[in-house]
């Protein structure tokens, strides 16, 4: 959103420009998350409590050691990977979105970048026991 | 990728957000390894799944929620817990549920904190016993207090003190904002309890207006200890977040461990919250929050409520500090700096009078002796200059009487600077209001002034000190010519000067002389326009400027007022008895027992002569004169 919002101030320079710089700003989120906490609910309304008392909806479901397994075993990923990973997983980007976002010709190769960075993860999950 | 192979097939589906038969890929896995390589695909199926429907929640609601582990079954309901009859539910989470409960044998009433049945999470109950153990460990009027841990067939509770009363969040809806002072009462209460928190080796993480209660005596009982955590870290995630994020301190929303500044921080928040409102940094969402606290867009507690004492808000505005080491140290030094608050206005109640007639005394004496000082100043330098000094007889009275004068022109400026901001700031409140866009800009120089630093009081102190310090160097650069005569007359005096330096002093002049005090008066008003800004930037922040600042401050004003001032009475006041001896025209400096000192400007240096007062050749006339106006010493040409 804040990157829409800033197109207001984008001049088109060349053809693409504008999806190059939409392609920049979301990796740049994505970097920001993979340094930062990505089991937080991305997104949140500021209600008074996040999260509350409880474990996350993640610890919930997969265990706090297995949570951090996968975040331990995401930041030995090369970027590529990392970026498919949490652009797929986490951010549920559409292929499309996620080729643009990636760089990549096609969908399909957004597909395949995903299902290999998903093989080298399970690989590092397992590794990392 | 071959049909079988049950990888691909299992990457396939958490690649695609199809659903998987985890249990058929394992029946067809071929080697252990791939069994293995399965169970850590399913961990990672599970962890899309989560994601997704994160993701279908915000899609699907107009307003985003926040996010929450899965409620429990709508009809989860109790009647008894072991020998406690459940009285009724007084709340429930996801995971458990709050009960009034009756203990048949000692005859009373408690809460009774239960996990849903559904929750068999070993975690969950381990956190429950943690909650249970750090209770158990704090015993303070002001920490709700925790009977024991029990369970009853695969459900795990915890049993505490039942508090009767409301939060202070519900205080806060029913009543309105409160007061400082019943602010501050809240806050020591906390504090009281924090201090016995983490005297036991915890850390709240929690502190928040909802998890403060008060009880229907009026104590104060803090409650929930469900986010704790032991404060040597022994289950410490330094990744987790948890708690209310307006509550959180910055590092902790950055990642770092809770601590006991962060849990002052809180407490801070509280207070702040409980006399305006709001919060010190706000922010729509998490990342919003995060970036307000970065760009460091926070409103200082004086901004919202100018009208708060300034040592209240100095209190609350230290426990906000970004920086944990600017906090107050512990709980407890909090906790004396409020209590501070409490008594200096009760003891302002009991001695008022005996406080107002000390501070007056002390005024009065304090302004008498800057007086009587500014006065000596301003006579040493006339007697001096006219060579007089053993034929006066000035005493304190003169002296204050001087004084006096000295500080006219400068309390006019400063009155005059005062009500020129005044009027500005008016002014700027009713252009905004008619200008909207020029809302826009102001913002836009307030963010400006951010980006630079300049938000800080000692940056500002120290621009305020080098902007002043470069006027008074360019108004006495300007006059160094004034300056060089004036100097060279007390060296030694008129009796020797050169008639040109005298000629300085004559009304043909005036102009000059006039030159000389407007110069300095609107570097005076300059000065004191510069320094009002660090001032005020202090006073809303609830700070004060560091002694340092302080002292140069009052040394660059008082140079000056000394500069402005020490000529006046040589320039403007110098009317003396005149008188004819030897047929000279001469004026009369002084007296000493049965002689006159005299200024004869006819005559060669040394000009000053010693007559008897009873000479034949000494006649007074009857008037009082310029001496500087004599003819003689005031030449065409300009010194």
């Amino acid at each position: 959103m804040a990157t829409i919002a800033r197109l207001g101030s984008f001049e088109v320079r060349h053809q693409g420009a504008l999806q190059a710089y939409l392609r920049t700003a979301i990796l740049n989120q994505i970097r920001d998350l993979v340094r930062q906490q990505r089991r937080r609910p991305l997104m949140t309304a500021l209600h008074d409590t996040v999260a509350d008392q409880q474990p996350s909806p993640l610890e919930l479901a997969i265990g706090n050691e297995n949570v951090e397994r996968y975040e331990a075993a995401v930041d030995r990923l090369p970027q590529a990977d990392q970026e498919a990973i949490i652009g797929r997983l986490e951010l549920q980007y559409s292929y499309a979105e996620l080729a643009v976002v990636l760089g990549k010709p096609s969908p399909d190769a957004a597909r395949m970048a995903v299902t290999r960075a998903l093989k080298r993860l399970a690989t590092e999950m397992r590794h990392g026991a | 990728m071959a049909p079988d192979d049950v990888l691909a097939q299992a990457i396939d589906g958490i690649a695609d957000g199809a659903d998987v038969n985890w249990r058929l890929l394992q029946g067809r896995a071929r080697s252990d390894d791939e069994r293995a390589e399965l169970r850590w695909l399913q961990v990672l199926g599970r962890i899309a799944n989560v994601h997704r429907s994160t993701h279908d929640e915000f899609d699907g609601d107009a307003s985003p929620t926040t996010v929450a582990a899965p409620a429990g079954p709508a009809a989860d309901t109790l009647e008894n817990w072991g020998r406690y009859r459940l009285v009724r539910k007084l709340g429930a989470g996801s995971f458990g549920s709050v009960y009034c409960a009756w203990d048949p044998q000692l005859e009373r009433n408690i809460a009774i904190k239960i996990l849903h049945e559904h929750v068999a999470d070993d975690r969950l109950r381990q956190r429950l016993l943690r909650e249970g153990r750090a209770l158990a460990k704090v015993q303070h009027a002001n920490v709700v207090q925790v009977f024991g841990v029990e369970a009853d067939g695969n459900r795990v509770g915890l049993c505490m003190e039942l508090v009767s009363g409301e939060t202070i969040a519900g205080v806060l809806r029913s009543h309105g904002l409160l007061s400082h002072r019943e602010a501050a009462v809240v806050g020591e209460d906390v504090c009281r309890a924090l201090a016995a928190v983490h005297a036991a080796g915890y850390v709240h993480r929690d502190v928040k207006a909802q998890n403060v209660m008060r009880d229907k005596a009026g104590k104060i009982v803090l409650m929930d200890f469900g986010t704790g955590h032991d404060a040597a870290g022994g289950d410490r995630r330094p990744r987790d977040l948890v708690g209310t994020p307006a509550y959180m301190a910055p590092e902790v929303l950055e990642g770092q461990p809770a601590s006991v500044q962060s849990d002052i921080y809180a407490v801070g928040v509280l207070i702040y919250h409980l006399v305006t409102g709001q919060y010190p940094v706000e922010g729509g969402t998490l990342l919003d929050l995060i970036d307000a606290h970065k760009s460091g867009r926070r409103r200082a507690l004086l901004e919202r409520r100018p009208d708060l004492p300034m040592t209240f808000a100095h209190v609350v505005s230290r426990a906000l500090a970004p920086n944990p080491a600017e906090r107050w140290p512990s709980a407890g030094a909090m906790l004396e700096a409020l209590g501070g608050l409490r008594d200096g206005a009760r003891s302002a109640d009991t001695f008022s009078w005996v406080r107002t007639a000390l501070r007056g005394t002390a005024l009065v004496a304090g302004g008498t002796i800057g007086l009587i000082a500014l006065g000596m100043v301003n006579s040493r330098y006339f007697n001096v200059a006219l060579g007089r000094e053993t034929f006066t007889a000035e005493g304190p009275g003169d002296w204050l009487y001087w004084g006096a004068v000295s500080l006219v022109a400068p309390v006019v400026l400063v009155l005059m600077v005062l009500i020129g901001v005044s009027v500005l700031r008016v002014g700027l409140r009713v252009l905004l209001r008619l200008w909207p866009r020029g809302v826009t800009i102001v913002s836009a120089l307030t963010d400006t002034v951010r980006r630079f630093g300049l938000d800080d009081v000692e940056t500002v102190s120290a621009c305020a000190l080098v902007a002043s310090a470069a006027v008074l160097a360019g108004a006495c650069w300007f006059l160094l010519p004034d300056l060089a005569i004036l100097l060279e007359l007390i060296n030694p005096n008129v009796s020797t000067a050169p008639v040109e330096t005298l000629a300085y002093l004559s009304p043909r002049f005036s102009g000059r002389h006039e030159n000389y005090r407007l110069s300095f008066e609107w570097a005076s008003i300059i000065l004191v326009a510069l320094w009002w800004v660090p001032f005020r930037m202090a006073a809303l922040q609830g700070q004060r400027l560091s002694g340092g600042m302080q002292t140069a401050a009052a040394a660059i004003l008082l140079l000056t007022i000394l500069l402005l001032d020490f000529p006046y009475r040589l320039l403007y006041q110098a009317e003396l008895d005149a008188v004819e001896w030897r047929g000279r025209r001469c004026y009369v400096l002084g007296e000493r027992n049965a002689d006159y000192l005299v200024f004869c400007p006819d005559l060669e240096p040394p000009r000053n002569r010693v007559v008897k007062k009873d000479a034949s050749d000494l006649e007074h006339v009857a008037t009082k004169m310029n001496p500087f106006g004599h003819a003689s010493i005031s030449p065409t040409e300009r010194p």
